[in-house]
């Protein structure tokens, strides 16, 4: 993706987040509260405005960029995108599994896949890693700093 | 002079000095993994932090600043791979210092020794100026307060990042999820979606390792399998004077040290610049007014010395905007920021009338860091050379998993924490993918609260007669200007390079 192209889309985004606050955001889900003197939208709709100036500036400066043929810029490949997509897929799978799952369970098998992720696996430093590793993390949170894990 | 002696004290009590100790040990391990830095250590460690006595804990999270701050040079040294981003100029001369001159051991030392020197002299100019600014700041008003956060976002985020645009969407951004929860000094709840776990606000653990620390673990893991196989063996010289630093030749360097400490100390105690620029520019003016210009990058010692001891000279100048305005200059003196309001410590120039004791008790814990740096590093520097042969593949998953531990043993919003933290890290890598400004943002978050509470006490001020009452703030007024002034000349910089670029198609593989 050219540099041009990404200033387009984040100021668009920028925008489209700034009045998104303005006209939905700040009247749906900042409450009144009568014994302060200013509104509690005040800082919020100063955001807003932020992001509305930051974002049209952002969509010029990209469209004339893109008149003036600027330097490409780096941005996702597609392999990376993918790792990316299962690395967040992961961590949602763990804490999902945390919650109805115990510690135990779940992280082995969370290290395990991390570590597949990584790259290809020696059966002892994955046995060692994926069972060694959340145990001395449960011991020393549990033992140690007397804290509950999920 | 009873409530130094009394901060001093308190800072020398068991728990404390291994609080340090730890921290420094944890802060050079995670400093010398490449790949993992300084912030990203303290955003780790302070969710272990938070049950701990406030002074202990903020003792342990400044040894993690410190010890992180010369961990980098360790990889620098052997792998040229730099843990810490201002470590890139310390890799210049070290790595060529271990690798063709086969002493790593005597570069590791040096750039010890140097960072050592930088982190004392810094600390020294943070007790000797930082009460008395304080006592200056603590006479200004919020409009004054107000023209100071405005300013520093502004300088943070052109310093920051690639482009103004990006730093002051991602400062605006942090602002915004800053105000996430009930207003402060009211019952009104705003942008919570009906989510009880967020009615206190975003919790800062939660949100800082999301943003900092597993973003950059993601990656590592992501890019694993385009990583070369192992680590070059570094041989080493068996000669004994191969292997330390003498005395005389430490003595030699004083001048370049004392430079160093002094440019990464004024670079410090601005908000934005951070221990890379202090670094390159400490190495810059060394090999122009060097004798040997010819020896920079073939392992000097004397470029070894400018980059350690200024990037390090950052560390506790970082402190002095901190203390004295309660503006972090970084992403590190931000992380600060969270811990001493986790601690119930409003950070700031009042913080020299109501918690004294413990700041002086926290001058005297980085003094106690630096002395265990030096000890730790010099005693421990082979076993601290071994962690960089740990295996990648073993370290970041057991990493990753430690920041969702730490996440959920810091908040009271339990597995929700976890949720956010995934969320934030998504933004997070995704801003990273796109020049935004991940250093914006979390001074943005932490300063939210600040930035909302002094803001409106301006409107309240000036909201009969603008421009009749701002005359009454004439620094408020010279701030605004002085923003103004500051935008200008960078933006006509950034447009005349930017025209360059344009016809001169060499200048971008240049640049």
């Amino acid at each position: 993706m050219s540099e041009a192209n990404q200033q387009i889309i984040g100021g668009a985004l920028a925008l489209a987040m700034g009045l998104a606050l303005w006209f939905w955001l700040i009247p749906t889900w900042v409450e009144p509260d009568p014994d302060l003197r200013l509104p509690v939208s005040l800082v919020p709709q100063v955001i807003a405005i932020g992001f509305g100036l930051c974002g049209v500036t952002a969509l010029a400066n990209g469209v004339l960029a893109q008149q003036a043929k600027g330097p490409a810029a780096d941005g996702f490949e597609p392999a990376e995108f993918r790792g990316f997509v299962a690395m967040i897929a992961m961590l949602l799978a763990a804490t999902v599994g945390f919650q109805f799952l115990h510690f135990l369970v779940v992280a082995p098998v969370f290290v395990a896949a991390s570590m597949w992720m990584y790259g290809p696996l020696k059966p002892i430093s994955l046995g060692l890693t994926s069972v060694m590793g959340p145990l001395v993390i449960w011991f020393l949170g549990t033992d140690v700093l007397g804290r509950v894990l999920p | 002079m009873e409530t130094i002696l009394a901060g001093v004290a308190s800072a020398l009590t068991f728990w404390t000095i291994l609080s340090v100790v730890a921290g420094v040990g944890l802060g050079i391990a995670i400093g010398a993994i490449p790949g993992l830095n300084a912030p990203m250590a303290i955003a780790i460690a302070v969710p272990l932090t938070m049950t701990m006595d406030p002074l202990a804990a903020l003792g342990m999270l400044v040894g993690v600043m410190k010890g992180g701050g010369f961990g980098g040079a360790i990889s620098a040294t052997l792998l040229n791979t730099p843990g810490e981003p201002s470590a890139v100029a310390t890799a210049l001369d070290a790595h060529p210092m271990a690798r063709e001159k086969k002493q790593p051991r005597k570069a590791m030392k040096l750039a010890l020794y140097s960072s050592v020197v930088g982190d004392t002299c810094s600390d020294l100019t943070l007790f000797l100026v930082a009460a008395p600014l304080a006592a200056i700041a603590i006479g200004m008003g919020r409009v004054e307060q107000t023209s100071i956060l405005l300013f520093s976002f502004t300088i943070i985020a052109l310093l920051s990042g690639r482009s103004l645009l990006r730093g002051l969407l991602a400062t605006l951004f942090g602002v915004l999820c800053a105000l996430v929860g009930t207003i402060s000094g009211g019952l009104a709840e705003r942008f919570t979606f009906d989510i009880v776990a967020i009615s206190d606000g975003l919790p800062l653990p939660a949100v800082a390792i999301g943003i900092l620390a597993v973003p950059e673990v993601m990656q590592q893991i992501i890019k694993g399998r385009s990583r070369p196989p192992d680590a070059p063996v570094i041989e080493e010289s068996d000669r004994s004077e191969d292997r330390r630093v003498s005395l005389s030749e430490f003595w030699l360097l004083r001048w370049v040290l004392a430079r160093g400490a002094a440019l990464g100390t004024f670079i410090g105690a601005m908000p934005g610049l951070g221990s890379s620029v202090a670094a390159f520019l400490s190495y810059g003016v060394t090999m122009r007014t060097s004798k040997t210009p010819e020896a920079f990058g073939k392992g000097s010692h004397e470029g070894i010395a400018a980059t350690e001891s200024a990037n390090s000279a950052v560390n506790g100048a970082n402190l002095i905007p901190l203390l004295t305005l309660g503006i972090p200059g970084n992403v590190t003196a931000a992380l600060l920021v969270g811990a001493f309001i986790i601690h119930g410590i409003d950070p700031g120039p009042r913080v020299f009338q109501y918690d004294a004791v413990l700041i002086y008790g926290l001058f005297t814990a980085m003094m106690l860091a630096n002395l265990s740096t030096f000890l730790l590093g010099s005693f421990g520097l082979q076993l601290f050379a071994k962690i960089i042969q740990v295996r990648g593949q073993i370290l970041y998953p057991t990493v990753l998993l430690l920041c969702v531990v730490g996440v959920f043993m810091s908040s009271s919003a339990g597995i929700a924490a976890i949720y956010i933290m995934i969320a934030f890290a998504a933004i997070g890598y995704l801003m990273r993918k796109f020049d935004y400004s991940v250093v914006c943002f979390i001074i943005g978050f932490v300063l939210g609260d600040a930035f909302e509470h002094n803001l409106r006490g301006t409107v309240t001020i000036l909201y009969r007669d603008p421009w009749g009452r701002a005359l009454e703030h004439p620094f408020a007024i010279f701030m605004v200007f002085a923003t103004a002034a500051f935008v200008a000349y960078i933006l006509i910089g950034q447009a005349r390079t930017g025209r360059k670029a344009l016809t001169d198609p060499d200048l971008e593989s240049k640049s």
